[in-house]
């Protein structure tokens, strides 16, 4: 009785995940008519919950200085651009219904990204992996719109990059107390 | 969504408005110095050209008219200006924040290739009135050739630091 009990209590509770930051990056990939480039973030914080009903929800917090792109110099044009100074996270919170956490899994989550203070909510194909019982790899590719956040984007010789950029999630999680 | 899975950040001190000011004035000279460098590009085709047409004309068996010996010195003057200026405009533009990455990028080969672009003009301008008061004398010839050399590797200089941007 009360083994079955403790038994309810622990599938009833949530499941925690943290971000593994040694193995996680996520980075953007900007395309201007002369050439494209990529920027890339190795110090993500991020959190996950699974809910008694099987939801996920997700939460990874970047710091907009930490991407990078080969160029330093374009990288300060990206603080600038985002108006890191007022806005210097990236915020994304993902929720995924129906998750079974073994194999692998393409699903789609509802993601919500906040960057230079606008969040854009869209449904994102993403691959949940659990390659050990402890670990789960997400990865995923997808665009968002950067007028979409209401940055204005940026030139070079004048020209605007494209507005469509590229996202690919790269991310680990291990399980709490695992 | 309403969840929170991470702790709350801090909000961000307000000197972010000097920040902004900064920013403001940095994107604008950045934008001119884009500008000037894309006319230092025009005019060192053009400075490249007729200097060596006026090479050619004078010690290639051109007949030594001197006819484009008015356009280079224009187009030489001009170059030098524009690029001048913007070098200025980048050296002189603010920088609204730290510094953290260090290394080598694309950035490093534009400001080294644009340094030697700026010696390369600093030695033109005397080697250029050097040669024309050579006139007559045995070593112009060299002279002027040692003056187009220069202007080639300056120009390649200038070549490359501007596509290094590219990249």
């Amino acid at each position: 009785m009360i083994l079955s009990l403790a038994a309810a209590l622990v599938l009833a509770s949530p499941q925690t995940w943290t971000l593994d930051a040694s193995r996680s990056q996520v980075s953007y990939q900007l395309v201007h008519k002369l050439h494209q480039f990529t920027g890339t973030d190795h110090r993500l914080q991020g959190r996950a919950r699974v809910l008694p009903d099987g939801t996920v929800q997700v939460e990874i917090r970047g710091q907009v200085k930490d991407f990078d792109s080969g160029n330093s110099n374009r990288d300060e044009h990206m603080l600038e651009t985002v108006e890191a100074e007022k806005f210097p996270e990236v915020l994304v919170r993902a929720l995924m219904k129906g998750l079974v956490a073994s194999g692998t899994r393409d699903g789609t989550a509802r993601v919500e990204a906040k960057l230079h203070g606008v969040k854009q909510t869209e449904d994102v194909p993403l691959t949940v992996s659990f390659p050990t019982p402890g670990a789960a790899h997400v990865t995923g590719v997808f665009n968002e719109s950067v007028e979409g956040f209401g940055i204005k984007r940026p030139t070079l010789l004048f020209i605007p990059i494209n507005d469509a950029m590229k996202i690919t999630v790269d991310i680990w999680f291990n399980r709490d107390g695992a | 969504m309403d969840f929170d899975l991470l702790p709350q950040s801090q909000p961000t001190a307000s000197a972010a408005t000097d920040v902004e000011k900064r920013i403001k004035r940095r994107r604008t000279m950045l934008q001119v110095h884009q500008g000037f460098g894309i006319a230092t590009a025009a005019l060192m085709a053009g400075t490249v050209i007729t200097g060596q047409l006026n090479y050619s004309d004078r010690f290639g068996g051109g007949g030594s008219s001197g006819r484009f010996e008015l356009l280079h010195d224009g187009l030489e003057a001009a170059t030098t200006v524009s690029f001048a200026t913007a070098g200025l405009l980048a050296l002189l533009a603010p920088v609204p924040f730290d510094r953290e990455k260090e290394g080598v990028d694309t950035v490093t080969v534009h400001k080294w290739s644009m340094l030697v672009a700026t010696i390369g003009m600093a030695s033109e301008i005397p080697l250029g009135i050097y040669t024309v008061s050579r006139e007559g004398y045995v070593n112009q010839g060299t002279m002027a050739l040692t003056h187009l050399v220069v202007g080639y590797v300056t120009a390649a200089a200038l070549a490359t630091g501007a596509t290094a941007l590219f990249f």
